[in-house]
């Protein structure tokens, strides 16, 4: 059983909102819709805090958790929300009637109907992409290099990002981006800091199972963050 | 988040008018005010046709409107099923009104009875958004949503009967109408003290919930506190305030019309105010979210 899902290290996310104008870009979503959306959390009080100096804070991307027992899958009246296998959430815009019921069904308010085509989108996890081999696009174009993309089953060391690697032989006559690029990916092994499994973290469970994985360490994670 | 009015607006008319149609049905099963039913069937079926009328507009899609009945696991499914269902009963109801000259046979008011009550039971499983409830809330949430269409039903089914027949100083259906005023007085004021306190003892009581923060897409919204989740709680208070005092005053009014013969004006109030009860009600589950964790919101 595939589970695909993004995990992202948050003490490696500087907010600078790639992830939210990458999925614009790529997927051309409207304005006003936001499939992702960075969130800052904070400046809240450290524990020990006795100076106004000591306040920590971080940022938080939202997206579609792709959740285990998606709460817009069991209340779609058309089915066109759908489970598929690859354990993402998908949307069959031929299907769906832009009833919106799934809209407040969304415990992270992350589906928003699109006024021009008069069905509700969401976060696909770039499945356009990730078909062919390629990673959704707020992982491709993180500027932190903060998101990896893998397969939740085989657990979140393995989920990778692009690591550019290029070909340095500057006496080829062919200086070109794509002859360069190898292409590489990085895994979240081998490139985050050490995490124990209490960094590891997911929004707020009300019995839908959010598959996206969050690491903050260092930080106390904030409960209850949500979006009406 | 925001009220959703098509969905609030939809789930009253389809309570209200199964209710009333259970109260017709009821009628006949009793051989109560047989001037009364024609006329109750009437503004049932109104009423149930409005509520179809708020989903169709909900939907973007009219088109695909058929697609509606492909989820059968879905509530809002299971809600139109039940609502084609009813409407055929209620057409059934009439037929066999006009056939036997007003005497209904029990099998068919029966089964209206069973059918609306059905109805119900989905307006309360859908309109309370149950994916993301915890279970004792989903059965809270029909619970509701019963005690609503009980106080409504008997209520407008007694103004029906007060309208149509002014000798009359009895009324319609006995005590029912104050009976169920007082039911749905206890199921709001139970429903909201339900989300009172599963909201209270959720996360965000337990302070660590974000006390500070900005979303970028909407920089303006200040971050909402603890209390706006909760019914009795920030701006929902003066609603939920105002859920259980209008449904405590339509019992009130339901009691004194009972007590005093069928006077429309009472029953009227009564009905009213049983409407504005249920729709607040409505409004302050959405303006404290619909998250069964009960997060904060920006």
């Amino acid at each position: 059983m595939t589970q695909y899902a993004i995990v992202t290290d948050l003490n490696r996310c500087v907010g600078c909102m790639g992830c939210t104008v990458a999925c614009k870009v790529a997927n051309g979503v409207e304005v006003g819709s936001y499939w992702e959306k960075l969130l800052r959390i904070g400046p809240t009080r450290k524990p020990n805090y006795v100076h106004t100096n000591d306040v920590e804070m971080y940022y938080l991307p939202i997206h579609c958790q792709h959740c285990l027992n998606a709460p817009c899958v069991s209340v779609c009246p058309t089915g066109a929300s759908k489970k598929m296998d690859d354990g993402t959430v998908q949307i069959d815009k031929e299907q769906c009637i832009g009833c919106q019921a799934c809209v407040p069904a969304c415990p992270y308010g992350v589906r928003y109907l699109n006024e021009t085509t008069n069905v509700v989108e969401k976060c696909t996890l770039c499945e356009q992409l990730v078909e062919q081999g390629g990673l959704p696009q707020c992982v491709e174009q993180c500027g932190g290099r903060a998101r990896f993309f893998g397969d939740l089953d085989k657990g979140i060391e393995t989920f990778e990002a692009p690591a550019i690697q290029y070909d340095m032989d500057r006496e080829s006559a062919d200086h070109s981006y794509e002859s360069q690029q190898q292409g590489c990916r990085v895994t979240l092994g081998e490139l985050a800091e050490p995490y124990a499994d209490s960094d590891v973290y997911t929004l707020d469970d009300a019995g839908n199972g959010p598959a996206v994985r969050y690491i903050l360490r260092n930080r106390e994670w904030k409960d209850g963050v949500s979006f009406a | 988040m925001i009220a959703q009015w098509p969905l609030v607006i939809a789930s009253v008319c389809l309570a209200w008018g199964a209710g009333l149609f259970a109260s017709l049905c009821a009628a006949s099963l009793a051989g109560r005010a047989p001037r009364a039913r024609i006329g109750a069937w009437v503004v049932a079926v109104i009423l149930l046709l409005a509520g179809a009328l708020g989903f169709m507009l909900r939907t973007s899609h009219w088109d695909r409107l058929f697609n509606s009945f492909a989820h059968l696991a879905s509530p809002i499914t299971q809600e139109l099923i039940c609502l084609v269902i009813v409407i055929a009963l209620a057409l059934v109801y009439l037929v066999a009104y006009r056939r036997s000259e007003g005497e209904v046979p029990a099998p068919v008011s029966a089964a209206g009875i069973a059918g609306a009550a059905l109805l119900v039971v989905t307006v309360g499983r859908s309109a309370i958004v149950p994916a993301t409830t915890p279970a004792l809330g989903q059965v809270m949430a029909v619970v509701a949503a019963c005690g609503a269409a009980f106080a409504l039903g008997p209520m407008s089914f007694e103004l029906v009967a007060g309208i149509t027949d002014r000798q009359s100083r009895k009324t319609a259906l006995g005590a029912f109408s104050a009976i169920g005023g007082g039911v749905g007085a206890l199921t709001t004021a139970g429903y909201l003290a339900y989300l009172q306190a599963a909201r209270s003892a959720a996360v965000v009581g337990t302070g660590r919930g974000v006390e500070f923060g900005v979303d970028p897409t909407r920089p303006q919204a200040s971050i909402a506190t603890k209390a706006s989740l909760l019914p009795f709680g920030g701006e929902c208070l003066p609603l939920a305030i105002a859920a259980i005092g209008c449904a405590v005053l339509a019992f009130a009014f339901a009691l004194a019309a009972c007590r005093k013969g069928v006077r429309p004006a009472l029953v009227a109030m009564a009905l009213v105010l049983a409407v504005v009860s249920f729709t607040l009600l409505l409004v302050v589950f959405f303006m404290t979210g619909t998250a069964g964790a009960g997060a904060a919101a920006f």
